[in-house]
């Protein structure tokens, strides 16, 4: 593992159609974190993530992803790089045609060289690292209810190993216990395989048992990154504001 | 280039050596090895060597143990370092208990009996929604949403008027050069006016407007109404009191019952119009001979017996439309797969109708 960032941004401008959402916003996601991004409704969480994970080209500014500088990549880099990165969307967008087992067999199908059979075996894998039971990989993405696709999405957000994970509220719409486990498994993966995870969430629970740091936004860009310890502390009104409406205990800063 | 992952059984130390990178990205030749490996015996694994190791990796390193099992060899994990041995009793407790159920796939006569009950049950749906349609759109007439009408009447109708226009004025040129050829010859010129007035009153105009509406605004309901049903939108209108037969059926029913036989008219009198271009351009039959003869060509029942197939058409289409928009299932395929049959079955059923008018009114010496 090197010690540079896994993403950095520098003076990035992010638009939503013709508004500016973030402006001038800096950030460095070390190797192995878990990075929170929370913030308002419409504070731009969705369009960072999107951005962040090389779906929507930025304003202004200058993204290295996985050392790459995002700007300059070719189209087979961009390809190779995409290979490195999972996401987990917020609708979970599964491919309604295909079946859950197919949904994450896609990814293996197109980068490695594995044999059908074998793919199928360790798409069976990833469904159970998402705790997705086995009778869950013939059916439809409509035959799901919605915390079902939330983990099929993650199976296949993990299908190709990925180095950095993007999570868009991972676990909304999930029960206490599947939420949790989906916690454990983030933390297992980040000790054992070194896993990098931005993950937009408003689950504070989550956040407290499994984030390194949080990012803040507000106010057209990024208010804070800090440990949420030291965050629920702060004095910023926003913030303040934010944790004040459902307090609990977050340890000393 | 990292090193590709690889497995060597060595047979002198009983020893199984793991090798270079075993990511999901290179784990092929590795699962290659593992499937030739085929001597039994007690093994010791040793993974000294592996650079890397992911969770398709320590799958692979289990299935090694597996595979040997059900050979009667054993491979014993026990000198795995620390960090590949958590990985690997990270994906054992994740695994499912339960194999991989193999796709079956159906035999010829279940797909042939599954393809017959299938359409069947296509017709009793149409049958039904039919049925329902009248039912129902007799008692919501009153709750007919007429600024929705008036849309629908501008999107099916006044928005097709250049696409509409310009097709039929080229088919009226076409006709006219194509019969113009041979009617020349016999010195018949001016039978043109007759030939292309008929043609184009009687059976070239509905028939254009109408598979242009069905392309074109047909394929538009069936996709709209699909996408609606995916998204929750149709149930979110029901849980409101509002039908979607009386906010999208009724209007887009009424709207082209208004919207077609205007647009008959428009592309009758387009295709005219082309014919009497070429006409005067081809076979010297000048603008004002065209018109002076035109009136004369055609009895009133010819005008009466074209435009009267419209509002039958527009019927077939809305109806067809809307219906495979209810039958749109819960996937992105399904939405494509009902707005081609949408599109290829109106058109069907406006081809099928139009002869079966043509025999009728043939009987009724028309």
């Amino acid at each position: 593992m090197s010690g540079a960032p896994v993403i950095e941004a520098e003076s990035l401008s992010t638009l939503a159609g013709e508004r500016v959402l973030h402006r001038d916003l800096n950030l460095a996601v070390q190797s192995g974190e878990v990075l929170a991004v929370v913030g308002g409704s419409g504070s731009g969480k969705s369009v960072l993530l999107r951005t962040l994970s090389l779906l929507q080209v930025p304003a202004a500014g200058r993204l290295t992803v996985l050392g790459q500088d995002a700007a300059r990549l070719s189209a087979a880099a961009l390809r190779a790089l995409r290979g490195r990165i999972g996401i987990l969307f917020q609708q979970g967008a599964l491919f309604t045609g295909l079946s859950v087992l197919d949904n994450v067999c896609l990814p293996l199908a197109e980068y490695t060289g594995l044999s059908l059979q074998n793919r199928r075996e360790l798409a069976m894998l990833r469904l159970g690292l998402a705790g997705l039971p086995a009778d869950a990989a013939g059916k439809f993405p409509a035959e799901l209810s919605g915390g079902m696709i939330k983990r099929a999405a993650l199976a296949r957000a993990l299908a190709l190993d990925p180095e950095l994970l993007f999570l868009d509220e991972p676990s909304a719409g999930l029960d206490p216990v599947t939420a949790a486990g989906l916690d454990e498994l983030l933390k297992d993966l980040r000790e054992l395989l070194g896993l990098t995870v931005v993950m937009v969430t408003h689950d504070l629970d989550s956040i407290a048992r499994v984030s390194d740091r949080v990012a803040f936004l507000g106010r057209g860009g990024l208010l804070a990154v800090a440990p949420v310890a030291e965050l629920a502390a702060s004095q910023e009104p926003e913030i303040r504001a934010y944790f004040a409406a459902s307090p609990r205990d977050f340890g000393e800063p | 280039m990292p090193q590709a992952a690889s497995l060597v059984a060595d047979a002198a130390s009983r020893t199984l050596f793991a090798r270079g990178n075993w990511t999901v990205s290179g784990l092929d030749g590795a699962l290659r090895d593992v499937d030739r490996w085929r001597e039994p015996g007690a093994w010791r694994l040793d993974t000294d060597a592996v650079s890397d190791l992911d969770t398709a990796g320590a799958w692979a390193l289990h299935r090694v143990g597996q595979l040997a099992q059900g050979r009667g060899a054993q491979v014993d994990y026990a000198a795995l370092p620390a960090h590949h041995a958590a990985l690997l009793e990270l994906v054992r407790s994740r695994l499912p208990a339960t194999p991989l159920v193999p796709v079956r796939t159906p035999g010829l006569l279940e797909a042939l009996g599954r393809g017959v009950v299938g359409k069947l049950t296509d017709v009793l749906h149409f049958l039904d929604f039919i049925g329902r349609l009248a039912a129902q759109g007799a008692l919501l007439l009153r709750r007919l949403r007429v600024t929705r009408l008036v849309q629908e009447v501008d999107a099916a109708g006044v928005r097709a008027l250049p696409i509409l226009g310009l097709l039929a004025f080229l088919m009226g040129v076409v006709l006219t050069y194509q019969a113009g050829e041979p009617l020349k010859s016999f010195g018949a010129n001016i039978l043109v006016v007759n030939l292309i007035g008929v043609t184009m009153l009687r059976e070239m105009g509905p028939l254009l407007a109408a598979i242009i509406v069905a392309g074109r605004t047909g394929s538009a309901y069936t996709a709209e109404i699909g996408t609606m049903r995916i998204t929750e939108e149709l149930d979110a209108l029901r849980s409101i009191g509002i039908t979607p037969m009386e906010m999208l059926v009724l209007p887009k029913l009424l709207g082209l019952l208004i919207a077609l036989p205007l647009l008959t008219l428009y592309a009758s009198v387009l295709g005219i119009f082309g014919g009497m271009v070429v006409a005067d351009g081809l076979y010297s039959v000048g603008y004002a001979d065209f018109l002076h003869r035109l009136p004369g060509t055609f009895v009133p029942s010819t005008f009466w017996v074209g435009l009267i197939k419209a509002p039958v058409f527009a019927l077939i289409i809305a109806t067809v439309a809307c219906h495979r928009g209810f039958q749109v299932s819960q996937s992105a395929e399904s939405i494509g797969r009902q707005t081609t049959a949408s599109v290829v079955q109106s058109i069907f059923m406006v081809i099928v109708a139009d002869a079966v008018f043509s025999v009728v009114f043939q009987l009724l010496g028309l």
